[in-house]
């Protein structure tokens, strides 16, 4: 096996994505407004992908 | 030492799968890398896999780099909670730096409305197309032809593959696009027609796809609890070619 796991908690994750908004700059929607027009670098968006991976680890 | 849960191995076989497609092109790309939510256990699983590095896999032509490849899978287990079902995917290409894709290969297994739940998306104005196909590599007899043609490449040039000879796009896609997208006329009904002209032909590329690998499908049958036997003589042989074919 060479593809890596990454397991985390809910309240990990939680922890995650606070972290994540706030390298974006702490406000959310202007962060993903940015990315829906490709305004965000690669890192930028790279980090917003990263948010909906863990909106959907998350989902209920 | 604690053994890893059904979730977080499939996620492992997931990521491993994908890294070796990957590495198929770019020996030493990183190890794809799926996230786990280990507090949804094992019947609500889910995982998403993503490349590293997270700003995409360098592709290069002739040793340089030319275009960048992201990839995002939301994967889970089916409503029977037996299969592993993929969610959504998203494939970007990007010309190396850029932040936007020049194509986007997308799938939402759930999309709303009139959104095609299998789609490509072009990002067709821009001159970063033209720039990466006039750069193309010389190593297949396309990109040859495309780098010594003495003309502007054009998207028309590029052939998007879309499903293979079983799983392609049938024309009633193509016609319910050109509805949703362009508005096109629609008598009463329209929709519907060509939502059970699909189904009708959906069903007959399954049989299709069941005689190019009948012991697959006979597998699957046995797991939904049918009886199925082989035949008496000589089993059928895969059709690799028909698997195998862009």
């Amino acid at each position: 096996m060479t593809g890596v796991v990454k397991s985390l908690t809910g309240q990990q994750l939680v922890e995650r994505r606070e972290a994540i908004v706030l390298a974006l700059g702490g406000d959310e929607d202007a962060a993903r407004s940015a990315a829906e027009t490709y305004t965000l670098d690669s890192r930028g968006q790279a980090l917003v992908d990263e948010l909906d991976d863990i909106d959907y680890l998350l989902e209920a | 030492v604690t053994t890893p849960s059904s979730i977080e191995s499939q996620a492992e076989s997931f990521a491993t799968e994908l890294t070796a497609t990957v590495r198929a092109l770019v020996p030493d790309c990183r190890p794809f890398e799926a996230l786990v939510n280990l507090d949804r256990g094992d019947a609500a699983g889910r995982f998403s896999v993503r490349q590293y590095p997270e700003t995409g896999i360098v592709l290069t032509v002739d040793g340089e780099p030319l275009l960048t490849l992201v990839v995002q899978f939301h994967c889970e287990i089916d409503s029977v909670g037996r299969y592993l079902a993929v969610h959504s995917s998203k494939i970007k290409v990007m010309a190396a730096g850029d932040a936007e894709p020049l194509l986007r290969y997308e799938f939402l297994r759930d999309a709303v409305g009139d959104m095609p739940s299998a789609h490509i998306q072009i990002h067709a104005h821009r001159d970063a197309f033209t720039y990466v196909m006039a750069r193309a590599g010389e190593r297949s007899d396309r990109g040859k032809r495309r780098s010594r043609r003495p003309v502007v490449p054009r998207l028309e040039h590029l052939h998007l593959p879309v499903g293979g000879p079983r799983f392609r796009p049938c024309i009633e896609d193509v016609l319910e696009m050109l509805v949703q997208e362009f508005g096109v006329d629609r008598p009463d009904g329209a929709l519907q027609a060509l939502r059970a002209g699909r189904e009708s032909w959906r069903r007959k590329q399954i049989a299709s796809v069941v005689r190019d690998a009948p012991e697959d499908a006979a597998r699957v049958l046995r797991e939904l609890g049918y009886d199925v036997h082989g035949p008496q003589d000589v089993l059928p042989a895969d059709n690799i070619d028909r698997l195998q074919r862009l």
